[in-house]
């Protein structure tokens, strides 16, 4: 019986809820009250269903100040590829609330489009508003720096891109908060630059945070081979285990910066 | 163990109680929209059109088509590889294309790792609505239409019917590089 409480107790705990807002801060009776309750009965429906944009609808009828619908309302739009119209409802949840959702305007347009500068301005833009502390990416995986780094190395300005990795590094690093792939892409954006030590000094740094990555091993196999060093295969060898394991960079939406695949490795194997 | 499902069953219908109270008593506002789900009416759905969607395009008797992030609907050799073969077949446009921003080429990959109904939506770099030139969006087609390397995802080891997407970068006529 204990453990039947004790298994209820923890179900009840561990609900899976989605960042909610507090609709108490709003005024019982007002436009925004209503709205907040309606908005959080959208989000117990299945994202993209017909009947939850229905409900967002309602929601920005209710009160269309009411940022997190259209941000909401938004997401399957971007998620099932009509850009056209997650840009219009992003771009009105910017709009009303910038400190809040510029950090996923500017995340989902590196990730899903590819759209340098505009995740650049819009990360910095969000620099400005936070003194220099734009938050993490909608994944959880990125400082925001390190993809304004990222888009800095992709619109051809690598050592720009090289001091925005370092100074977010090494202001993580004091709070012990390195990211998962951090080392891998500067050490990345090391090798295009040719300081082959460095991005191997990297990519050993990036074995202590996170030690089973095909792509660190991958990109260690073509420094090595390029400097006619031993152990290249060995890495490469240790890239396709582990790529085939599934220790690799993967996301269930989109590719992933620096990201690799079997076929890449395969090939570098067969030249050997 | 019967016992368990039955409590478990029980704290459910009270947890639901205690909802649906809430809601008519107003502390939830009341929403007069019905609380059926119908799975057929999704975001991002594509509808057969006989002009020029294939008649004998088969799909899983229940209908229901995934997203590609549900349950990994890949390629084979992975995303890498759909997009070097891709930017391979696209490597020379046709005579007389023009123009810069987002072509996305949206479609259904079948449970036998089929491709058709196959649309597009075409942008400026500004996220505006936009024509390219209609060769370079045939171009572009015939190459999604030509991939043959398909892997269904699968639910319950059992492959099934989902949406896929390719979005183009477009510049000044020339594909510069494919989104997956």
């Amino acid at each position: 019986m204990i453990r039947y409480a004790i298994v209820l107790l923890l179900s009840l705990l561990f609900r899976p809820v989605a960042a909610q807002p507090n609709c108490l801060i709003y005024q019982a009776g007002s436009p925004e009250r209503a709205a907040c309750e309606l908005y959080l009965q959208a989000l117990e429906l299945p994202q993209g269903s017909i009947q939850s944009q229905v409900y967002f609808d309602r929601v920005i009828a209710l009160c269309p100040t009411f940022a997190e619908a259209y941000h909401e309302k938004s997401v399957p739009f971007l998620k099932r590829g009509d850009f056209l119209t997650w840009k219009k409802l992003i771009d009105e949840a910017v709009r009303l609330q910038p400190d809040r959702y510029l950090a996923d305007r500017g995340w989902c347009r590196f990730k899903f489009l590819r759209d340098y500068r505009g995740a650049l301005a819009d990360i910095t833009r969000l620099q400005q508003l936070t003194h220099n502390q734009p938050s993490q990416s909608g994944d959880g995986n990125y400082d925001l720096r390190i993809l304004a780094a990222l888009c800095q190395r992709e619109l051809g300005d690598l050592r720009a891109a090289l001091t925005t990795f370092d100074a977010c590094i090494a202001d993580n690093k004091t709070q012990d908060r390195v990211g998962l792939y951090d080392y891998l892409h500067r050490g990345v954006t090391k090798l295009r630059l040719h300081d082959y030590a460095g991005a191997l000094a990297d990519f050993k740094l990036q074995r202590a945070v996170n030690g089973k990555l095909a792509e660190t091993d991958y990109y260690t196999a073509l420094i090595l081979r390029q400097q006619h060093q031993a152990g290249a295969l060995a890495h490469m060898q240790s890239a396709r285990q582990l790529w085939q394991q599934g220790y690799r960079l993967n996301d269930p939406y989109m590719s992933m910066p620096d990201e690799i695949s079997l076929p890449d490795i395969d090939r570098f194997l067969q030249q050997q | 163990m019967r016992f368990y499902y039955k409590f478990m069953l029980a704290a459910g219908l009270l947890l639901g109680a205690q909802q649906a109270r809430a809601q008519f008593t107003g502390t939830w506002a009341k929403a007069d929209i019905p609380l059926f789900y119908n799975q057929r009416y999704q975001v991002g759905d594509i509808l057969f059109d006989p002009a020029q969607d294939r008649a004998d395009f088969t799909l899983r008797p229940s209908g229901r088509i995934y997203q590609y992030y549900n349950f990994n609907t890949t390629y084979s050799g992975g995303r890498p590889e759909l997009r070097r073969q891709l930017l391979a077949a696209l490597h020379t446009p046709p005579a007389g294309t023009s123009g810069s921003g987002y072509l996305t080429v949206r479609f259904v990959v079948n449970f036998r790792g089929e491709t058709d109904r196959f649309r597009v939506q075409e942008l400026d770099s500004a996220y505006q609505p936009q024509a390219f030139a209609p060769p370079l969006v045939a171009w572009v087609l015939r190459a999604c239409r030509d991939l043959q390397s398909w892997q269904p995802g699968r639910i319950d080891g059992e492959t099934q019917d989902s949406y896929f997407y390719c979005t183009f970068i477009v510049r000044e006529g020339s594909i510069q590089d494919v989104l997956l």
